[in-house]
């Protein structure tokens, strides 16, 4: 794909030119109200290119099957030499090819996709007889190669998040991975890619807005405890920017959100994305408590609107 | 160790291992029950607290401890597999579900002698299997040596070691982590000698055996440096001066382990070992006990002899006599002893002097006692020959007192002190049974027990005697009787009831009636199974959440779950729902009393869960079993029945026993 030249420019000039406030300090983040019109956001999306016809390279690695759930631990190549750890659950008996199926994106913890409590949320749904795909998104769980540091939450902002150029360079690869994850589920699994949703918890809910909208097959997109930017953010790079992508997804959007959340703050995180998102998008305000707390009504909420729009 | 610990363990044994409950704590480490989900077997896993495993350092801990892993043996808990888990030291072993030494001596006392001869020789095999290896475990203590079965395995090889290694210390560190345990240290780690070796371990499993015979350790102290020293410069007293039955072959192999110079002590283990198998099998004698094979005499040999013989025949006869004297006197100072505790209504410590003083009942001279208070058992056991024992139960339930070896079944007509105890009875290739029997004073019990053949696989369950309908249904039942039945020892936990959900048990429809009576309406198979569901809408009981249990609740009762799904499960298991008869039997048996464990109110909370807190783990009240040895049927959650007749109408389903929150 190429793109005029002055477009690329405008775009380059936009990234470099964003430096918006730092510290404590709330940014007026002008793209929450002045998203990027049409055009630049479809250049956007050039940046998320990849490479369909590369071969998967599928390891798997153990399969557990307990509690109801049967587990792989694997690993496929998302791009040339890059591979993706995850694992795969889906219901003790149940097949593949019947069932619905989700790429999950696990939050900004370094533990990624087996931090305790986002393992129990994917063995829910897969017990629930939707399967999950729940991958490591590049540097973090079985990927962490050092470049995030110690594990605290402050280095991995100065790192990543507030380092424009790498967050979107990160951003770039995690979207890929995500279409990759998609191809995988149906070529690899046996998946109906007309059932085939995404859900993005916390931080994966920022990567799964962008992905969601740049990559426009799946068939229903979960938003978990995510929104603008969190507390600490203070980088921001439009082209990874979710405000830029939220209005352009095409599928049904769910946004669970907490209005007690102390990471992604309400007024000026949560709730300027929901005005950007379409206006089929569902908005469900758990009262589990802070950020990512969800209740037993949330899952089943949860559970049941996945498998209503992934029939 | 904190919540936040466990779940920092599980996390990073997500995928491996997953903690179920603790097992124990002690000063450096937590013990916990895990599954191992690649082999679907539980495991036991050690973990270090974090402040003692910053002071071990990772790396080197992990090394020394890893050294184990090569011993393979079965009298040694092997090492599955180890590692540092976020900054907690942990290694694996196979889950034993048998108790510590430690714990059999806190319930028994000491040991019946054939026990101990047995448990000595299997921890000596598998000391020299690691001696040849080089490995010396410098912990043995009663803590380290795990009932598997009737047999010993030694645990925790290589932790001593690694952690003095880590440490540099030899004894006590300035953490308090003790490297060995004073009241079972040698003399030359009591004195932090360096060189360290096998004769060490031989030392410790002489005063481990010392303390099996005679409840009590060689050398005690009031503090940790009084053992020490006594380790170094006191000489422990004979064994048999605290058993006096105890053959002298045994005293003496014990006595040697304990000599305070090492080249005093059995050299090798393996020599060690050999002594004590001839022990164990005394139709092979022992040699340093055989008398030499006789040659042809001489005359002048002869002559002395008879000088010699005659001599030894009065002393012999003057012995006798002494013997007779202070036997006497000890039958007058027992009788007294417990005629003052039954004075003070102290039926405990009379029945703890009785046993501390090896006589029974049943003897001429304790006949007025046995008049007063006593009353006669007679115990038959199918298969005949089972090995019977029995401890009295405290009034305080804290913990059984000394327990009594009965021999061999049928036990005839002995006489035990009235009140209440648990039975053990255990038979080669059999289940062991433990049940609560109460004797009433003057009464003469005779009691019928048939222990499950181990080839029926169904150690989980316990045999309930045929016989009368019990409890609040006698009147009605008069005359009619309940044929034998095996019932399960344990309420269904949410593991168990995991599978049954896992194995597709909600969409199995031939486990579930076409139309199901809820709210007082009928209503169809597909609308009733959804209305089964758990807090998050899956299928499950109605107390679950996300188609799981609560997290470390594995070994709770199931709870929440309607008769409906109860049947269910029972028909997935190849069981049934006991009836309400079957139910009433097990709880009580022939006896007439309130509750399975007898008519005590007074620990009521000790015997059952009435806590209003919430489920505890089945099997938590071992003073709570009945008759049969079932658990829990006073109080925990409901338990679903049967009707009379399984095929007849859903109407006559009922639940018995209290949930732990439902009011008095």
């Amino acid at each position: 794909m190429t793109f005029p030249r002055i477009l690329v420019a405008a775009v380059v000039a936009q990234l470099l030119a964003s430096v918006p406030g730092r510290a404590q300090e709330r940014p007026t983040d002008e793209w929450l109200t002045r998203p990027v019109d049409r055009s630049t956001f479809e250049a956007y999306t050039g940046f998320f290119v990849f490479d369909a016809d590369l071969p998967f390279r599928t390891e798997v690695m153990d399969e557990v099957e307990r509690e109801g759930v049967r587990s792989e631990h694997l690993r496929f190549q998302g791009t040339p030499g890059l591979m993706i750890t995850a694992r795969f659950f889906r219901a003790q008996g149940a097949s593949v090819a019947d069932a619905p199926a989700v790429v999950f994106l696990h939050g900004g913890g370094i533990q990624g996709k087996d931090a305790g409590y986002l393992v129990r949320l994917q063995r829910f749904l897969a017990r629930a007889g939707i399967s999950v795909l729940a991958i490591d998104m590049w540097r973090f769980g079985e990927r962490n190669d050092g470049f995030l540091g110690g594990g605290s939450e402050q280095e991995r902002h100065d790192l990543l998040y507030n380092n424009d150029p790498v967050y979107l360079e990160w951003v770039q690869q995690s979207v890929k991975e995500v279409s990759r994850s998609f191809d995988f589920l149906a070529r690899e699994r046996g998946v109906d890619p007309a059932r085939i949703g995404l859900v993005g918890f916390s931080r994966g809910a920022v990567v799964g807005m962008i992905a969601s909208a740049a990559e426009d097959r799946f068939g229903a997109v979960a938003l978990l405890h995510g929104g603008h930017f969190d507390f600490l953010e203070n980088g921001h790079a439009p082209a990874a920017c979710p405000a830029n992508y939220v209005g352009h997804i095409e599928g049904p959007v769910l946004f669970l959100n907490s209005e007690r959340d102390q990471d992604f703050l309400l007024e000026s995180a949560i709730r300027p994305i929901h005005a950007l998102a379409p206006a089929s998008a569902e908005v469900y305000w758990t009262s589990a408590g802070g950020h990512g707390a969800t209740s037993d009504e949330d899952l089943g909420m949860l559970a049941a609107w996945l498998r209503e729009r992934l029939p | 160790m904190s919540p936040d610990l466990i779940s920092r363990l599980n996390e990073a044994l997500e995928g491996r291992y997953r903690i179920e409950r603790e097992l124990g704590a002690g000063g450096m480490a937590t013990v916990f029950l895990a599954r191992d989900l690649k082999h679907d077997r539980h495991v036991a896993v050690k973990a270090f607290r974090p402040e003692v495993a910053n002071m071990l350092g990772g790396e080197r801990f992990l090394r020394e401890i890893e050294i184990v892993a090569r011993i393979e043996h079965p009298h040694i808990l092997t090492l599955i597999d180890s590692g540092d888990a976020g900054g907690i030291l942990y290694f694996v072993m196979p889950y034993v579900s048998g108790e510590s030494l430690r714990a059999r001596l806190a319930k028994e006392g000491r040991l019946p002698v054939a026990d101990v001869v047995r448990l000595m020789r299997d921890v000596a095999d598998g000391l020299a299997e690691a001696h040849r290896h080089g490995l010396v475990h410098r912990d043995i203590k009663p803590d380290n040596v795990m009932m598997s079965g009737k047999h010993a395995v030694v645990m925790d090889f290589g932790v001593a070691k690694a952690v003095s290694t880590a440490t540099g210390e030899h004894h006590v560190t300035t953490a308090g982590m003790t490297v060995g345990t004073p009241t079972y240290m040698s003399p030359e780690q009591a004195a932090a000698e360096p060189d360290i070796d096998h004769r060490t371990d031989i030392y410790a499993l002489g005063v481990l055996t010392y303390e099996l015979l005679t409840g009590k350790p060689p050398l005690r102290g009031a503090s940790a440096a009084q053992v020490l020293a006594a380790h170094i410069s006191t000489t422990p007293d004979p064994v048999s001066r605290h058993r006096e039955e105890t053959p002298p072959a045994l005293e003496a192999v014990v006595m040697r382990c304990l000599e305070k110079e090492r080249e005093n002590r059995w050299q090798e283990t393996d020599e060690l070992l050999q002594q004590l198998e001839s022990i164990a099998t005394p139709s092979d004698g022992v040699p340093s006990t055989r008398v030499p094979a006789a040659s042809k005499p001489d005359k002048r040999a002869t002559a002395w002899a008879k000088w010699a013989g005659i001599t030894a025949v009065v002393a012999a006869v003057g012995g006798l006599f002494i013997v007779q004297q202070r036997r006497a006197a000890a039958t007058a100072d027992l009788v007294a002893e417990l005629e003052s505790a039954l004075e003070s209504d102290d039926l405990d410590g009379a029945y703890s002097t009785l046993v501390a003083s090896g006589r029974t009942l049943g003897s001429t001279a304790l006949a007025s006692i046995a008049e007063e208070v006593g009353a006669s058992l007679t115990l038959t056991v199918e298969p005949a020959g089972a090995e019977v024992q029995v401890a009295r139960v405290p009034a305080t339930l804290d913990g059984p007192l000394p327990s009594l070896d009965l021999g061999a079944a049928p036990v005839q007509s002995r006489t035990l002190l009235s009140g209440e105890y648990r039975v053990t009875v255990v038979a080669p290739e059999h289940d062991t049974a433990s049940f609560s029997l109460h004797l009433h004073a003057g009464e003469t019990r005779s009691v019928l027990r048939t222990l499950v053949p181990a080839a029926w696989q169904a150690s989980e369950m316990v045999y309930v005697e045929g016989g009368v309908v019990p409890g609040p249904l006698k009147a009605a039942y008069q005359g009619s009787a309940v044929e034998p039945f095996l019932m399960d020892r344990f309420e269904v936990t949410n593991e168990q009831f995991m599978r049954f959900v896992s194995e597709g048990g909600y969409r199995d429809a031939d486990l579930w009636p076409d139309s199901m009576l809820m709210n007082g309406a009928w209503v169809g198979r597909e609308d009733a199974l959804a209305r089964l569901v758990d807090r998050t809408g899956l299928p499950g009981p109605r107390r679950w959440s996300g188609g799981t249990f609560p997290d470390g609740r594995g070994s709770h009762p199931v709870d929440g779950v309607s008769w409906y799904e109860a049947v269910a499960f029972a028909s997935w298991s190849g069981k049934d729902l006991p009836t309400l008869e079957q139910w009433w039997r097990a709880a009580l048996g022939d006896g007439d009393m309130r509750f399975p464990w007898g008519d005590d109110l007074r620990n009521i909370d000790a015997r059952s869960n009435f806590t209003g807190v919430g489920t505890t783990p089945v099997g938590r009240y071992p003073f709570g079993a009945g008759p049969f040895g079932a658990y829990d049927q006073a109080g925990n959650v409901k338990l679903a029945i049967c009707s009379t007749h399984p095929t007849s109408s859903p109407s006559t389903r009922r639940s018995l026993a209290r949930r732990w929150d439902s009011g008095s």
